[in-house]
Parts: structure tokens; sequence; C-alpha cells
């Protein structure tokens, strides 16, 4: 029977989740990168996208909009300004932000412009691809 | 007669005064509540933080933490002051101990030959520093009632801005810390350079941390950004809260003066009306024992 890690994910505005868990997927800032029981220490930033985690061998996921990601002592530790778990998400106001996002970002030729909207837009793809995700794992059950 | 009238009015304008101060301290004890709720919960968030750049700063050698702009010290000619206030009053002496204090910095920190440039946060701050002579950098004014975590970057970035282009050597945060409903202190904080926490140099084995993409560029784009804004968005939140109980304490202390007020005017206009009852009386019994004879 192989270890569990201790998940947590905390933003400055609360403490999102905190439990065992038995895997965490990650999209790192340089790709993807999956975190079993007994890792390494590590300490990595983290893009603004989706986190898949198992427990009880359930998929759960969550959208988290950047952050740092720590590893140490089979405890993974995510700092970020605003995440979200898959059942909190409001698919109906990241659709309509895609969109906004999305429109508004033909419009801007400003660098700066082009920059905040392109965030805009992957935020609110995080969100639709955590929901996305888990609707699909839902189904094959 | 005349002054009956005017007890009546006194009575009944500090009878609707009351209804507004009772009106405030409610509100306020509400959302002093949440506030502190707020503040509390924002805690973890700042601990993990600082325990993370502990462990990290644990790992890098003194030289390259010096190649990092925000941590790199260098000879202080000009201070940046950010003095958090709030937009609105009635709030008791919450305002003007947090003003007091930055005043006394500045003039300590003239004496000692420094600049002092300043970053405002709040109406409040904004008004009382207008006729002060002290370069303004910025002013951030009627920022929404709950702090969140943009407008927390939106200072923090620019004070950092300030910062790395040399415009000030170093950068003060006057606030106020919430310690509990009936207390809370005026702090001064230093903000940049970043003063890390030191680890105590141990040589024991530990296990070899990895750091992807490296380690100097995880602390100057995430981590050390992450710490200031994190320290400005704790000081905004202790600062609504402070600012929440100091309106609760001084609307109540308002309300109960309001009813002492009332009582002793109810008094006062009831030995008047009394008198003149007497005095009619008198007359009345005076005419009747005048016409008797």
């Amino acid at each position: 029977m192989p270890g569990t890690l201790t998940l947590r994910i905390v933003t400055p505005e609360r403490v999102v989740l905190e439990q065992p868990v038995e895997q965490v997927t990650a999209h790192a800032v340089d790709g993807e990168l999956s975190i079993l029981p007994d890792h390494e220490p590590l300490v990595t930033p983290l893009a603004i996208d989706m986190l898949h985690y198992k427990t009880n061998k359930e998929d759960e996921f969550a959208a988290v909009m950047g952050g740092i990601l720590e590893v140490r002592n089979n405890e993974v530790t995510v700092l970020s300004d605003v995440a979200e778990l898959d059942t909190e998400i409001d698919t109906a106001r990241a659709h309509l932000a895609k969109e906004r996002a999305e429109a508004e970002k033909t419009q801007k030729t400003d660098k700066m412009d082009v920059y905040v909207t392109e965030m805009a837009v992957s935020r609110a793809i995080a969100r639709l691809k955590a929901v996305e995700y888990r609707q699909r794992k839902r189904k094959h059950v | 007669m005349a002054n009956l009238k005017a007890i009546r009015h006194r009575i009944k304008s500090v009878q609707s005064t009351q209804k507004i101060t009772k009106a405030m301290k409610m509100v306020a004890a509400a959302k002093v509540r949440r506030a502190q709720a707020r503040t509390l919960a924002a805690r973890p968030f700042t601990k993990r933080v600082i325990s993370l750049l502990k462990e990290i700063v644990h790992e890098v050698a003194d030289v390259d933490l010096n190649e990092i702009a925000l941590l790199k010290k260098r000879p202080i000619n000009t201070v940046g002051l950010i003095v958090i206030s709030s937009d609105r009053g009635l709030c008791g002496s919450y305002n003007s101990v947090v003003l007091r204090t930055a005043l006394e910095r500045i003039k300590n920190l003239q004496a000692q030959g420094k600049e002092v440039k300043l970053i405002l946060v709040g109406l409040k701050a904004a008004g009382f520093f207008r006729s002060i002579k002290c370069e303004k950098l910025k002013n951030y004014t009627l920022l929404p009632a709950i702090p969140t975590v943009q407008e927390a970057k939106l200072i923090a970035d620019q004070a950092a801005e300030f910062y790395i282009n040399g415009q000030v050597d170093s950068v003060e945060l006057i606030s106020t810390e919430f310690i509990n409903m009936l207390r809370s202190q005026v702090v001064n904080t230093k903000f940049l350079p970043v003063e890390l926490p030191h680890s105590e140099d141990d040589n024991s084995l530990k296990p070899q941390t990895l750091f992807e993409p490296s380690i100097n560029e995880l602390l100057e784009l995430e981590l050390v950004p992450k710490y200031i804004e994190n320290v400005i968005f704790q000081a905004l939140l202790d600062a609504s809260a402070s600012e929440l109980a100091a309106r609760m304490n001084a609307m109540s202390s308002a309300s109960t003066n309001a009813n002492d007020l009332i009582q002793s005017l109810t008094l006062t206009y009831n030995r008047a009306r009394q008198a003149s009852i007497t005095q009619e009386l008198l007359e009345v019994v005076a005419g009747a024992e005048a016409l008797k004879n």
C-alpha cells in the first residue's frame, strides 16, 4: 500500500482544499507533471490551467490561476491567487467571460492590452477545462 | 415658553442623530465580523509564503540573492512611505492615529537628512497630506470596501516599480494592525527591500530541493512578488477590519452619549414645564384672590 500525499490549495482569501490524495497532476510553466507519494522535494511555478488529483480512485479537478507548487515531505502545497474546485465553478460565467475576452482581444492593438485579455481567456479556459474533464469522467463511471 | 420649545427641538435633533449613530453602529458591527473572518482566512496563505521563502533562502547563496532587484539593498537617500487610511470618517481616532504616526515618521526621516515621498491610500490621508510639503508619488482613493488581491497587486507593483527605477531607495508601510474588536495598533513595517526571514544555518543533511526552471527565476518572478503583494493585502485587510471596529466603537459611544444627553434634556424640559404650570397656577390663584377682595 503506497503512502498518500496531503494536497493543500491555499489562496489569500481562503484554504480551498486540504485533504489526502493519491496523485496530483499539475501544469507547470514548462509542462505537465505528476506527483506521486515520496516525490522528491520540488518547487515550481504553475501555469494558468487545471489541476487534477485522485482521491479514493476518484478523479477530481480544480482550476488554478497560476501560483507556486511546492512538494515536501509528502505534502503538496499550491499557493495561488485564485483557485476553484470543479464543483464551485460557474460554467455559464466562465463561458461568458471567455467570449467577452476573445471579442475584446480582436479590438486591442496595444501589446499590454492583448496580454491582459489573453490572460482572461486562459483563466476562462482553465475553468471550463476543469468542468469538462469532470463531466467526462462522470459519464464513464 | 420659548425655552420649552427650544428644548423640545434639541431633544428631537439629538434623537435623530442617535438613530443614525445606532444604525451605523449596527452596520459596522455586522461588517466587522466578516472583515475579521477574512483577515483570519488570509493568515494561512501568508504563513505558507513566508515558510516557503525561508526554505528557499536557505538554499541560495547570498551573492545570488543580491542579483534580485527587489532584495538588493542600497544606500538610502529617499524613503517611500505607504500610508493606509480609510476613505470615510466617523470612525473615532482611527485615521488621526495613523496620520499622526506617519507625520512623526516623516519628520524623523527628514531630520536624518532623508527625502520622503508618499504613497497614500484612502481619502483621509490624501486630504491630510495635501497641505504638507512632501512629494506624493501616488494616491489610491475610493478603493472597494472589501480589499481584494487585485488592489493589493496594484499597490505592490507600483511600489516595486518606484523602487526598481530608483525613485525611492526603501519603502515603509504605515498601517493599522487589527488585534481585537477593541484594540488595534499602528505599525510601521519595512516593505522594500524585502527583509528576508533569516534562516538559521544548520549544516544538517537535507534532501536537495528541485527547482524548476531555476531558483533565481522562481524567486524573482513568483515568490518575491507574491510576498510583497501579500504583505499589502494583509495590511489592507487589517486596516479595513480595524476601521470597522473603530467605527463600531465610536458609534456605540456616540449612541450612549446621545442617550445621556436626551435624559438630561428631558429632565430640564420637565422641570421647565412644571415651572411654567406652577407659574400659571399662581397667576390664576392670585387673580382669584384679588377678585375676592
